[in-house]
């Protein structure tokens, strides 16, 4: 586990680095950041009441390397209100010639994000960061977004095609682990591409997966897998209407299914684009089976400039029908990146 | 990706295929070239067998206006990588191949399939659509191209040019432009909706040359259904005939 003084350290480190280093060599590296604030509320029929605890500010900086075609890095560190530090990223990137024509072999290590399987919320096929992801809340932002310390191999075989080899250290994890995984893309259309995945875990613990997405009428995705003897399969439509003109309307809905348990899980979403700048949409988090809720409500983002955004949840959980506490959750969150 | 990503690679594969208009069979009328004959010269200051172009994009509207910076690297074929390089959306690239368009997102290191009904999104808030960038170049055998007359633009000599669609899957229905008489650029386009409303307009200025291609260095994309918006596209540096790796035009590179 990187502790909190070594992950300060490691951030001063770099910003002594960009205080320091002649102006020649800091032109390769171009920082950004993101100042953010989010809070939560409890609304019932006696007010609106802001949760102890859950009002943050911070800031995340961020510093990437530019303009080199066979070296590249990325950090990316979190200092919030709370005076506690999160690395969020950490890696860099070598490229090696390669026996396909004008591809490379890719060398990628740090903590760095990695995107196996299909699926929005759910996705049986992602044997590295789970089949559901850890979520506070519903929102209008993406869900899968988790990194992890790794060494990762990918391996073109065309033009859209390739493996990849990943192993991961027991940095945030007890137990580390290791596997591959092999992307085709037949490009048919309705079958887009097809991939299949293992990742072995010391214990040990054997994890495989196939997933695949297309497009006929909905866009869809699927991934079936077997963590550990335990099956799990997830599928997903989406498909953007255009009813209305300048009034898109976008559906998702994603379901996952445990054969050997009763117990499934839904995500339905219908997101409209009111202006260019303004979103608004429902959206919910179902389980059904064995036990039963619900959570449900409204969200919606403004954007009225590039790289600032005010976004908003409302969210009302219900179980075995009945409302549970805190009545309504509200969450507003506001984001200004440069 | 933001829309507003979405909208900076849109605008800049759209902008450049809009000039790509292919040529008719037609008649010509009057003491005027035939119509084949003016869109082919126009094709011909678009096709290159490859190009490399760095551009700014400034989008406006109610708020005030966002910048972004991009590079463009496209070969004949219609194959065309867009890289985002300045401006909150960094790092995020848009590749068409054939009728595919992909997209990478640096944050979570992933490509994306744009299929479907997807293709519809707007982009960046812009008025333009993924559909736009599937222009495989294959409009002449698409519409139907009448030469109207002459007008002027700018001040300059233009042919008057309707392009209708022959089949009702096409995005736009009409499209009616200006052609420079002297550089053969399309200086002005609207851009008609199935019911025949005006949906967008293009005009183009600062015309320069460039190894024998006449090019637009200026253009300004109008969303007629917006009020205060529009998106200004100033090219900045711009290659033709460059010897120019395949590499760029695949998964490996836009993921990279």
């Amino acid at each position: 586990m990187v502790t909190r003084r070594a992950r300060f350290a490691l951030i001063a480190a770099t910003f002594a680095f960009l205080t320091f280093v002649p102006p020649s060599l800091q032109a390769e590296a171009v920082p950004s950041a993101q100042i953010f604030v989010d809070t939560s509320l409890d609304a019932d029929n006696k007010g609106v009441r802001v949760i102890d605890g859950t009002t943050v500010g911070g800031i995340r900086l961020r510093l990437d390397s530019s303009k080199n075609d066979a070296l590249k890095g990325s950090f990316q560190a979190t200092i919030d209100s709370t005076k506690k530090t999160t690395l969020d990223r950490a890696y860099f990137k070598a490229r090696f010639p390669w026996f396909v024509e004008d591809t490379s072999l890719r060398f990628t290590a740090g903590l760095a994000p990695l995107s196996w399987g299909k699926g929005f919320l759910f996705n049986a096929g992602d044997p590295v960061f789970g089949v559901i992801p850890k979520v506070d809340a519903l929102s209008a932002g993406d869900y899968r977004t988790a990194t992890d310390w790794m060494g990762l191999l990918y391996l073109p075989v065309g033009t859209f095609s390739f493996a990849e080899l990943v192993c991961l250290p027991p940095v945030s994890t007890r137990r580390s682990r290791s596997g591959g995984r092999f992307v085709l893309t037949p490009d048919f259309g309705f079958l887009q591409s097809v991939e299949t995945g293992y990742l072995f875990e010391e214990g040990p613990v054997h994890k495989g997966y196939v997933a695949m997405d297309g497009s006929l009428f909905f866009d869809w995705y699927a991934a079936g897998s077997v963590f550990d003897g335990e099956y799990a399969i997830s599928f997903g439509l989406f498909r953007l209407f255009d009813f209305i003109p300048n009034l898109p309307l976008s559906l998702r809905t994603e379901g996952l299914v445990y054969p050997q348990k009763n117990v499934q899980y839904w995500y339905p979403s219908l997101t409209a684009g009111l202006t260019d700048e303004l979103e608004f949409g429902v959206q919910g988090y179902a389980q059904t089976g064995d036990d039963n809720n619900l959570t449900a409500g409204l969200v919606t983002s403004l954007s009225p400039l590039k790289g600032f955004t005010l976004s908003a949840s409302a969210m009302k959980r219900f179980e075995k029908g009945e409302a549970v506490q805190p009545d309504i959750l509200i969450k507003i969150g506001c984001v200004c990146s440069f | 990706m933001s829309a507003t990503a979405y909208a900076t690679a849109f605008a800049a594969i759209f902008m450049t295929a809009l000039a790509s208009f292919a040529a008719q069979p037609a008649t010509a009328e009057g003491g005027a070239p035939a119509v084949a004959d003016i869109v082919k010269k126009l094709e011909a200051n678009r096709i290159y067998d490859t190009s490399s172009m760095d551009a700014k994009l400034a989008v406006s509207n109610q708020f005030g206006i966002t910048a972004n910076e991009f590079t463009v690297y496209e070969r004949k074929s219609g194959d065309t990588l867009v890289v985002i390089t300045s401006g909150s959306d960094r790092g995020q690239k848009v590749l068409r191949q054939k009728q595919n368009i992909y997209l990478y997102y640096p944050e979570a290191e992933d490509v994306i399939w744009l299929k479907g009904s997807a293709l519809k999104d707007s982009m960046m808030g812009s008025d333009f659509s993924y559909e736009d960038l599937t222009d495989d170049g294959t409009i002449l055998d698409r519409f139907d191209a009448q030469l109207l007359g002459e007008d002027t633009f700018d001040g300059a000599k233009c042919w008057h040019i309707i392009l209708t669609a022959k089949a009702k899957t096409e995005t736009y229905a009409k499209q009616e432009i200006l052609v420079d008489q002297t550089s053969y650029v399309m200086r002005h386009a609207l851009l008609f909706s199935a019911a025949g409303k005006a949906i967008r307009e293009l005009s183009a200025s600062d015309i320069k040359t460039v190894n024998g291609k006449n090019i637009a260095f200026s253009s300004v994309m109008k969303d007629l259904m917006k009020k205060n918006t529009s998106t200004t596209m100033t090219l900045t540096r711009v290659e033709i005939g460059i010897p120019l790796s395949g590499k760029y035009f695949n998964r490996e590179e836009l993921s990279w």
